[in-house]
């Protein structure tokens, strides 16, 4: 009695150990942004109170397995207490499916891909009372959180990236932007 | 119009919620354009979230078993994420969709595919995964609707056409109709169907006028 049931408990461990390796050779997604690569921040548009700044962060999905990003949102640590001149908000959007609503719309991507797509993200400056320029003196650096949802072979799960965005940037985005004019 | 020939009228909605009452938009939509020759149908996602049928991956909690069993479906399957499989043994109970896997496991081994789908029950191959459906139903699991023939009863009575379907149609030359109201032949509509005519992506066209087609089948006799 005992042999068969050690006989069962042996098929029963090499059951599991086939199925884990199974699930660990077949990975899954693994979306990664690309922040090395992103593109250098620019000035879009203007006005007495208002400042829109855009940039490009590329991203793909790496793993073996298709996967889909639920949502991506951009998260900025901008207190109060460091800068409070104007009011800073953001949108997302993948430039392959542009949006101007600040919805991220759910799609599939496919494994192991060198360009998946690039996020388009946008930074609002709204001046709190006043003139945008004068406010926008006062900018400090940027740590930006950029958070997605991935949903693929695993449950769904939320991480992010961190983009710096530092001073010297916004001024030489306002600086060329001037320039141009 | 063509004697004899039917024609496919996609018609235009607002985002259909499940406040709303499926029978109500399709009067209000569709409604002045209907004759008594013609029969109306709507896409089956979008009748099952009017009736609520839907869940956010947030709000589950995939089993374990889900969570491995899912992982020996086909990519391309709703069924192939965790809260897919959860929803499909939800839905369809979890002894059956195990005894739908095993058994379409060793049907797989000899050829024979698409056998989970018909074994684990009819929402198997109904459930729409995340980005199935238009925003801002793109971030839900979409499940199969409820009592379509009941459903296209209803419609038929209310619009007083010649007929009414419930359809489930995608781009990849697949259709089935869920549910028609009496005196309709599901697989001559899904016939008509194939070309997917819905746009239910952000076309925002749930709703397909098919125009005489009571003359139109009386002509094929």
């Amino acid at each position: 009695m005992l042999v068969i049931l050690g006989y069962g408990l042996a098929f029963m461990g090499l059951v599991i150990l086939a199925v884990a390796l199974f699930i660990w050779k077949q990975g899954d997604a693994d979306f990664v942004f690309d922040v090395a690569n992103r593109s250098k921040l620019v000035l879009e548009s203007e006005t007495a109170n208002q400042m829109e700044f855009s940039f490009r962060l590329p991203f793909r999905n790496r793993g073996s397995q298709q996967g889909t990003l639920m949502d991506v949102l951009a998260r900025p640590w901008l207190p109060c207490e460091q800068f409070s001149a104007a009011e800073l908000t953001t949108r997302v959007t993948a430039v392959s499916c542009p949006r101007n609503d600040g919805y991220w719309e759910s799609a599939l991507f496919p494994m192991d891909k060198i360009d998946n797509d690039v996020a388009l993200i946008t930074l609002r400056f709204d001046a709190r009372g006043g003139d945008i320029r004068q406010a926008m003196e006062k900018m400090v650096d940027l740590p930006l959180n950029v958070i997605y949802q991935v949903v693929g072979r695993s449950d769904w799960y939320l991480t992010k990236v961190m983009v710096d965005l530092p001073i010297e940037e916004f001024q030489n985005a306002i600086k060329t932007a001037g320039g141009q004019k | 119009m063509e004697q004899g020939k039917v024609e496919l009228i996609p018609v235009k909605t607002h985002i259909v919620t499940k406040r709303d009452n499926i029978v109500d938009v399709i009067e209000k939509y569709a409604g002045p354009q209907m004759g008594p020759d013609d029969v109306v149908s709507v896409a089956e996602s979008v009748l099952a979230i009017t009736q609520g049928r839907y869940r956010r991956p947030e709000d589950m909690d995939p089993s374990t078993l889900a969570i491995v069993l899912s992982r020996f479906v086909h990519r391309d399957s709703s069924c192939s994420s965790p809260c897919g499989m959860q929803a499909t043994m939800d839905e369809g109970g979890t002894l059956r969709v195990i005894m739908a896997f095993f058994v379409g496991g060793i049907a797989k081994v000899f050829g024979k595919a698409g056998v989970f789908y018909r074994l684990a029950g009819e929402q198997a191959a109904l459930i729409d995964d995340v980005t199935g459906t238009m925003p801002p139903f793109d971030k839900v699991l979409v499940f199969g609707p409820k009592e379509p023939y009941k459903v296209a009863e209803a419609i038929k009575e209310r619009l007083g056409c010649y007929g009414a379907a419930v359809a489930d149609v995608n781009d990849l030359k697949r259709a089935a109709v869920l549910g028609v109201s009496q005196g309709l032949d599901p697989k001559e509509l899904a016939r008509i169907l194939i070309d997917n005519p819905f746009g239910n992506a952000n076309q925002q066209t749930p709703i397909v006028i098919i125009k005489n087609y009571a003359a139109a089948a009386a002509a094929r006799g």
